[in-house]
């Protein structure tokens, strides 16, 4: 008895629709209803292939003179017989095949997101959810300078809720339609946990430009966000999708970079007609978290000598 | 400016004249003033308009006015009005128009940025033509000015003579009577018909201030057109005029200590001389967080090079904030909204550059503070800076300093000096 070979039919995403056993070759593929395995495909010739083991054993497909043809795929290209090994897909009318063995080895089972334990405990998403309202208020604290009302301090905290509900459900809705789960709250406990490291990092980062009065780290802030933006999407992406996680590091790496390459164009054509903006170090903290010394008088006006000839260099380029 | 609310403003013009006619025909025996209409007959045929035409549309670009001072042809106007043809003859050229209508070119002989003066010639000989005086009158000496306010026709205005201004770095007639747009460079007569003053500009949102340039500046400018021909380009002439302002300025601003004055635990510098004057404002309204003391100090002058750029003046605020409940987190917010705002200054590409800044802690005995200093260059004046200083105390959690300092139109070197003074005297008492 030959061993059982599966002849599967494949989705546009790469994903199993219909998975047929075979149990003896040769066995034909077709859309007649005597074949062994039936395709509904009108593109697809009533007696389209037939499965057959080659001289050495191999598994082999063979067009019968079929109108549209077999084609095995990446690359394309037409052929009349062709090995069919494990992972190569071939195309019938506008039918995706795949053929596998029973002795098809598959890889090991991926560690599944949804089910990693703690953000499925109701106080770890309590605990996610109130950091991250903490975070939002803080954030408005600081930065409000007039009298505190405390409704208008409460309002971000009520947007920022709305939002996160309406992210989490984009995401869920996603999920839904491509890898047909919604994990709607895998996806509420990442973006709850984005905003709370974005403001440490960016409090971190203003800090340390004060501190040590150095527009390289505040501009350098820029890294780590990215980089928080660009794992929060990596998150995302791996429930809603079937691709390798591989794939999809370099796909929210290549977005976010994308995204604030575009945006820091933007900001620099912008910039370039302000003619008035002055471009400096504008973090300021309390005075005890300063670290360094700074310069002396002359020191600083001694360093102040290198703007001539940058501003004379800008004289001459227009 | 063609369209309907020029021509209904053309309408209420014309009625406003039938009016005033009216008027001084039924009055006609009262003698309201026996002196300004002989000075006009006199004057009349010495007067012009002058007009910056574009050359292009072949339509006026700034009208003025101006007068003949000698016989063949020089005419003496402000540098304002013949500021376009001066620095873009290319696109520029000047006509005058004569009372009867006549009109021909003027061709511009030499400029005085600093007086706001200017003098032209007619390529004319046997003019009849106004003689000038010195600009010393006595306090509340009658003076005629005339000129053509907005376009109106020649037109003379009484008023009253009232000393040099006393705050002016460069001296100018304070004239009490309404000088209008359009009778720039128009002459400024006495009693005896000599010109004294230039009309040159009025205080906007006064009653009547007006100012003249004393007729010896402008005679002091006739001899030298009259004695050397026009410079090849004026914009080295004016760029050479301003270096020579910057230059007076900074030896007057560098010969003596700045002056400080206290502000609460803060000394910060003070005016450095009467032509600039200093404000004070207090805010402290109840209901908020932090209190603030400013000061602010403002130049009585700025040069006139163009419509887009006014310079070689200096100007500097202190702000003390003082908190009464923000706490040390939100105070440092309220300081960086203070002291990183980016200036309104206004400015064109064709006259400066972007800036280029340097930020640290500067370091003294005392403490540090947090400095930036901006710079930019003039495009078309090489050698000439625009320097912002800001500067922050960190001596307190709750209070500081904030003091910014605008330098415009000055040289690298005397700007940086000053500016380093203008940092040094920020001091403060523990």
């Amino acid at each position: 008895m030959d061993e059982v070979i599966f002849v599967e039919v494949l989705g546009r995403a790469g994903d199993v629709v219909q998975r047929h056993a075979v149990a003896r070759l040769p066995a034909t593929i077709g859309r007649a209803y005597d074949n062994d395995v039936i395709l509904d495909d009108p593109y697809a010739a009533p007696h389209h292939l037939r499965l057959e083991r080659g001289e050495s054993g191999e598994l082999v497909l063979v067009d019968l003179d079929s109108r549209n043809g077999l084609f095995a795929l990446d690359p394309t290209a037409r052929v009349a017989r062709a090995t069919a090994r494990p992972d190569a897909r071939f195309r019938v009318g506008h039918t995706q095949l795949r053929i596998r063995p029973r002795s098809y080895a598959v890889p090991a089972e991926r560690d599944d997101v949804a089910r990693t334990p703690w953000h499925r405990k109701p106080a770890a998403l309590a605990g996610l959810y109130a950091a991250a309202l903490a975070c939002v208020l803080l954030y408005g604290f600081a930065s409000t300078t007039e009298r505190i009302e405390p409704l208008k301090l409460a309002m971000p905290a009520v947007w920022a809720t709305l939002g996160l509900c309406v992210w989490a459900s984009t995401w869920a809705f996603a999920g839904k339609a491509l890898a047909a789960r919604g994990n709607f709250v895998a996806h509420a406990s990442i973006a709850m946990a984005a905003p709370v490291l974005l403001l440490v990092v960016a409090t971190l980062g203003g800090y340390a430009a004060f501190a040590f009065s150095s527009s390289a780290v505040d501009e350098g802030t820029i890294v780590p966000i990215a980089a928080v933006l660009a794992w929060t999407l990596y998150r995302h992406l791996t429930l809603v999708s079937r691709q390798p996680r591989r794939t999809l590091a370099v796909a929210a790496f290549l977005i976010v970079v994308g995204v604030f390459s575009v945006l820091s164009l933007a900001d620099h054509a912008s910039q370039k007609d302000q003619l008035s903006r002055m471009a400096f170090l504008k973090e300021i903290k309390s005075p005890a978290v300063r670290l360094v010394p700074g310069a002396s008088p002359e020191a600083f006006f001694a360093a102040a000598q290198d703007l001539k000839p940058k501003v004379d260099a800008l004289r001459k380029a227009d | 400016m063609p369209g309907p609310s020029a021509r209904l403003r053309a309408a209420l013009a014309a009625s406003l004249l039938l009016a005033a006619t009216t008027a001084a025909g039924a009055d006609a025996a009262a003698p309201v003033s026996s002196a300004a209409r002989p000075v006009f007959e006199r004057s009349k045929d010495k007067l012009l308009q002058l007009r910056a035409i574009h050359n292009a549309t072949g339509s006026q670009a700034a009208i003025g006015s101006g007068f003949v001072a000698s016989a063949d042809g020089l005419v003496v106007s402000n540098y304002h009005v013949v500021a376009k043809v001066a620095l873009e003859p290319e696109l520029y050229a000047m006509e005058f128009v004569r009372g009867d209508g006549t009109r021909g070119p003027l061709a511009l002989l030499a400029v005085d940025v600093v007086h706001d003066l200017a003098v032209l010639r007619i390529d004319a000989r046997g003019l009849p033509f106004l003689k000038l005086r010195d600009g010393r009158l006595r306090k509340g000496d009658r003076g005629y000015a005339m000129g053509n306010p907005h376009d109106l026709g020649l037109t003379i205005v009484e008023g009253t003579y009232n000393g040099y201004v006393e705050h002016a770095l460069y001296p100018q007639i304070h004239f009490t009577g309404a000088i209008n747009a359009g009778m720039s460079g128009g002459p400024a007569v006495a009693q005896d018909g000599r010109v004294f003053g230039v009309n040159v500009a009025r205080l906007v949102g006064s009653q009547l201030v007006s100012f003249l340039v004393p007729g010896e500046f402008a005679a002091k400018l006739l001899d030298a057109a009259a004695a050397g021909g026009p410079p090849e380009r004026f914009q080295d002439e004016v760029r050479e005029q301003l270096v020579g302002h910057q230059a007076t300025l900074m030896q007057r601003l560098l010969s003596t200590p700045l002056p400080v004055a206290r502000f609460g635990r803060y000394e910060a510098p003070d005016s450095p001389g009467p032509f600039v004057r200093c404000w004070g404002r207090a805010d402290n309204e109840a209901t908020r967080p932090y209190e603030i003391d400013a000061k602010i100090c403002i130049p009585e002058f700025r040069l006139f090079v163009s419509d887009e750029l006014q310079t070689g003046d200096l100007r500097f605020s202190h702000t003390v904030l003082r908190s009464r409940s923000l706490g040390a987190l939100r105070f440092a917010s309220l300081l960086e909204e203070r002291f990183g705002a980016d200036g309104f200054d206004y400015a064109n590409r064709k006259d400066l550059t972007g800036y280029r800044c340097r930020d640290d802690f500067v370091t003294r005995e005392l403490g540090a503070v947090r400095a930036v200093l901006c710079v930019r260059g003039y495009k078309r004046f090489e050698g000439l800076y625009d320097m912002r200083l800001k500067v922050l105390t960190l001596d307190h959690s709750s209070e500081a300093l904030v003091s910014t300092l605008a330098l415009n139109g000055v040289g690298y070197e005397s700007g940086l000096d000053f500016t380093r003074r203008y940092l040094e005297r920020i001091t403060w008492t523990k």
